[in-house]
């Protein structure tokens, strides 16, 4: 059927990355790296899960947080190839982190405003006094 | 030889003086490499939007957790911490597998391909597994969402009735959570007061549901993503993917890693912080 239709795969190398045989157009990531990055991961795991175990008072969420980011660091940067790819990507990307602080920070300064009206309105119901002291604000924000 | 009839004006002359192109090149793009990067521009916004999504019920959790962190303390201790940590381990392992399969994918090892996108998959299951037990459990022990809080500390059923949001989402402002609860704090007066401030802060309910839509939440793309990894598995062993295009397992893939990347940080926020 096919006259134009050739089986041509060899053109497709003069098509623009010929250079790489093996590879195509993109980064390739090596098997070492891999099992590194799935290694360190599993420490951190271990390591946070450990932490828990001690009672840090409000120093929890800062701690956890920073684990938690180290290890969504070398995902990002490793399994998902930032370390390799285009830095519009990333940048596109980053941007959405930079978003989420504003949107959690913004919210979170909203809300203390009311509080009061919050824990008025609490205090004049019957049994449960809560416990809701504002104490510290440490922002739980998951940012990078 | 049928792949390639796919494309509809392949034996056109039109494109003729190019080479004959890789039949899983769409036409308004001059290269694979064009097409690849297009479609990973594409799936890093389509992750943005991901990122953007989760965050609402992240400001639940925050506001929550700033200004009401007595439920936390509270119920924190309802989550198994090693079933927790299991299914972060499963995830983790789950996106070396996937990574491993881009891996493949690019290299033109198809057999190494269709391993890793089962093996990913098998974790998917597995993790959606724990997750039936984590929650089948708790509803057994009637630790749901607000509104329908039921949980019996000892033998007798006293719910916090009087909360009913229901199953609001909670990216909704706190000030719900005034109006709300004053409509119905009248109406149950008698049973839902007593035994419930010997252990449990009033709102706790309010806990579950923050756990219940987040983790439910990420199951939803959990699921979503296994749905996506079957459908690379059946074109995997097609035999579609090469070092020419690897694109859908590449951006299956970043999906799959910002999924487990959201776990990473669910994960210490619910079971391990009190």
């Amino acid at each position: 059927m096919a006259t134009a239709t050739s089986t041509t795969t060899t053109p497709h190398d003069t098509h623009g990355h010929g250079d790489h045989h093996e590879h195509g157009f993109a980064h390739v990531i090596s098997i070492p790296i891999l099992l590194g990055t799935f290694a360190v991961l599993i420490a951190l795991t271990i390591f946070t899960v450990w932490t828990s175990t001690f009672p840090l008072g409000s120093w929890e969420i800062p701690i956890a947080m920073t684990i938690a980011s180290i290890k969504a660091i070398l995902v990002g940067l490793y399994f998902m190839h930032m370390k390799y790819d285009k830095p519009i990507n990333v940048l596109a990307f980053l941007s959405s982190v930079v978003f989420l602080a504003l949107f959690l920070g913004l919210t979170l300064g909203d809300a203390g405003e009311y509080q009061p009206e919050i824990e008025a309105y609490d205090s004049s119901q019957a049994p449960v006094p809560p416990v809701a002291a504002p104490a510290a604000p440490t922002e739980p924000t998951p940012t990078h | 030889m049928s792949a390639v009839a796919d494309a509809p004006g392949a034996v056109e002359a039109d494109h003729g003086h190019h080479d004959a192109h890789h039949p899983f090149q769409a036409h308004h793009f001059e290269t694979m490499e064009q097409q690849f990067d297009s479609g990973k521009l594409g799936i890093w916004l389509f992750l943005i939007t991901e990122v953007m999504f989760f965050s609402g019920l992240f400001c639940a959790y925050a506001i929550y957790r700033v200004y009401h962190p007595e439920i936390f303390v509270a119920g924190h201790h309802f989550l198994d911490k090693t079933l927790g940590a299991l299914n972060t381990i499963v995830l983790l392992f789950s996106s070396l597998t996937m990574a491993w399969g881009v891996r493949c994918a690019q290299l033109g090892q198809r057999v190494g391909l269709i391993v890793c996108l089962s093996l990913t998959l098998a974790c998917a299951g597995t993790f959606m597994v724990v997750k039936y037990f984590e929650y089948s459990h708790k509803i057994h022990l009637g630790l749901v969402p607000a509104g329908y809080f039921s949980y019996k500390p000892g033998d007798e059923a006293h719910g916090h009735g009087d909360e009913s949001h229901a199953d609001q989402h909670h990216s909704d402002k706190p000030e719900h959570t005034g109006a709300a609860k004053s409509e119905f704090e009248t109406a149950p007066a008698a049973t839902a007061v007593s035994a419930e401030e010997a252990d449990l802060p009033r709102r706790i309910g309010l806990f579950f549901s923050i756990y219940y839509c987040l983790t439910g939440l990420h199951g939803i793309h959990i699921v979503a993503g296994m749905i996506a990894i079957t459908w690379l598995l059946v074109r995997a062993i097609r035999g579609d993917f090469g070092p020419q295009y690897f694109g859908p397992v590449d951006y299956v893939g970043l999906y799959w890693h910002l999924v487990d990347l959201i776990w990473i940080y669910l994960f210490p926020l619910l079971y391990l912080i009190q």
